[in-house]
């Protein structure tokens, strides 16, 4: 974990910007992962860095700026708002699939049971078949501690095993890198560790992680590379020693304020 | 008796053009709602106000009213529209198909209002969710808009339904030859209506009972999920 990764390059976002009207949101972010390697992003609420990890899967549309995943650049084209759209949107599924994104507010399919929620987009994306995502499934919702609750559906679990299921399912598409957008912050407070646990067991098993979050804990435990977003910009970046050692003034206001 | 026996011919046949008629009108008036609930929804403006006038007048004015002046002044409307663009001669719409056409009108409206309903009920996280796997707009409509669309709208689908059935009725004034007019019809003959109406209130509840049957068999393949504990 703490070494620094050398590895390639999996995930490389340049210059994103991102304006709302006339609220420029996000003013030229860039932010390279490599392979194994675990970024937090961290910032005050209204910094943009949601809307930054949005950006990178296409859930927001960029109003400028260059996504590659992978080796492979999202072709985009201005749409008519302003805002940036996907030219070919089988190139951006294909990225999406590479992408595993797990919410802040979990967004299992409630109609569907845990292991359906897990083999869905196995199989009609991966288009694997039936028994392939079972025995896939089956595997994460294991590394997650969910294997008992196959039968049940999202309504009957609480908020940390909906929470760990959401992380299977993405983990289940054998995903590049998994973006987190604050994964734990809809959680009760007693709920917050079983997720938590699952996130550094999968840091340490060497998945590539972008992981915007409130737990400076987690940041300081799991992190390669900490990026602090201020005002839609990045106003300080490192390795996890920034958030022990803060050169910049925004950035020890900050953690002074979250301690 | 026996006069129930000897004209139940006619009756019975009265009661297929009913179910016949309440079946085609439910498929106009579901078109007209996924359409008018979508083009509310995510339609251009000019659509949405289209649909919203079009909500608020059918459902500010009664059923009988519009059956008559679509009925009377449907045929000729159609017509003139005809005439004046140059692109149709005379065409006589025959009672049935206006028939069809006004209750699936009425009902559209409706309709409109459940499906608008049914979809703003769906969590866009949800949605969202299906985007980030990657699953494109035809699986993502199909698996998780569509059973979730069903679920939202069922009771108040099923609702528009009962109603519907029933509002078939008002075609008699138009002289369709429905249950309630050939009851009428046979009720007159015999110098009985008293028992013929009985009859044809005997078939509405059994459809309406078969309706809810059927309801009950969708309700359970689509909202299993909901029985099974407290919903999400």
């Amino acid at each position: 974990m703490s070494e620094v990764a050398e590895g390639r390059v999996v995930l490389s976002v340049r210059d994103v910007r991102k304006s709302f009207g006339p609220l420029e949101v996000l003013r030229g972010i860039s932010l390279e992962a490599r392979e194994h390697e675990v970024v937090s992003i961290l910032g005050s609420s209204g910094s943009g860095k949601s809307t930054f990890l949005r950006c990178i899967n296409l859930l927001e549309r960029p109003t400028g700026g260059e996504i590659e995943v992978d080796g492979e650049v999202i072709g985009l084209r201005r749409a008519r708002g302003g805002d940036l759209e996907a030219v070919d949107s089988r190139q951006l599924q294909r990225v999406r699939s590479k992408l595993g994104m797990v919410f802040q507010g979990f967004h299992l399919w409630s109609h569907m049971d845990v292991m359906l929620n897990v083999c869905e987009a196995q199989m009609r994306v991966l288009k694997r078949t039936k028994s392939e995502a079972r025995e896939r499934a089956e595997e994460e919702l294991l590394k997650v501690g969910m294997s008992d609750h196959v039968k049940k559906y999202p309504g009957q679990l609480s908020g940390g095993q909906q929470q760990r299921v959401a992380i299977a399912r993405a983990l289940a598409m054998d995903p590049k890198v998994m973006l987190f957008d604050e994964p734990t912050s809809a959680l009760d407070p007693e709920l917050v560790n079983e997720v938590l646990k699952v996130m550094l067991s999968l840091a340490s098993d060497g998945m590539t992680m972008v992981v915007v979050t409130h737990e400076i804990g987690f940041a300081r435990e799991a992190s390669d590379r900490v990026v602090f977003l201020d005002g839609g910009v990045i106003a300080e970046e490192g390795c996890k020693d920034i958030l022990l050692n803060p050169q910049s003034t925004r950035l020890s206001s900050f953690l002074e304020m979250v301690k | 008796m026996e006069d129930v026996v000897a004209y139940m011919p006619l009756v019975l046949e009265g009661f297929w053009v009913t179910i016949f008629l309440s079946v085609t009108s439910l498929g106009v008036s579901v078109l007209i709602g996924i359409f008018g609930a979508l083009a509310s929804l995510s339609g251009p403006i000019f659509l949405r106000r289209v649909v919203g006038v079009y909500v608020m007048l059918v459902r500010g004015i009664p059923d009988l009213v519009l059956m008559l002046l679509l009925f009377f002044g449907g045929q000729k409307l159609l017509n003139d529209v005809g005439y004046w663009l140059g692109l149709w001669d005379y065409v006589d719409l025959s009672k049935f198909t206006v028939g069809i056409l006004t209750i699936g009108f009425i009902f559209g409206a409706y309709m409109t209002e459940t499906f608008r309903g049914g979809l703003l009920a769906i969590d866009r996280g949800q949605v969202e969710s299906a985007r980030a796997v990657g699953m494109g707009r035809v699986i993502l409509f199909r698996r998780v808009i569509w059973p979730q669309l069903v679920f939202y709208s069922l009771p108040s689908f099923s609702n528009n339904w009962m109603v519907l059935m029933k509002t078939t009725a008002l075609v008699s004034v138009i002289g369709l030859n429905d249950v309630v007019y050939n009851s009428f019809v046979a009720g007159r003959a015999v110098r009985d209506t008293f028992t013929f109406l009985f009859v044809a209130m005997v078939f509405y509840l059994i459809l309406s009972a078969l309706s809810d049957g059927a309801f009950a068999l969708v309700n359970r393949y689509y909202c299993a999920w909901s029985t099974s504990g407290e919903r999400r």
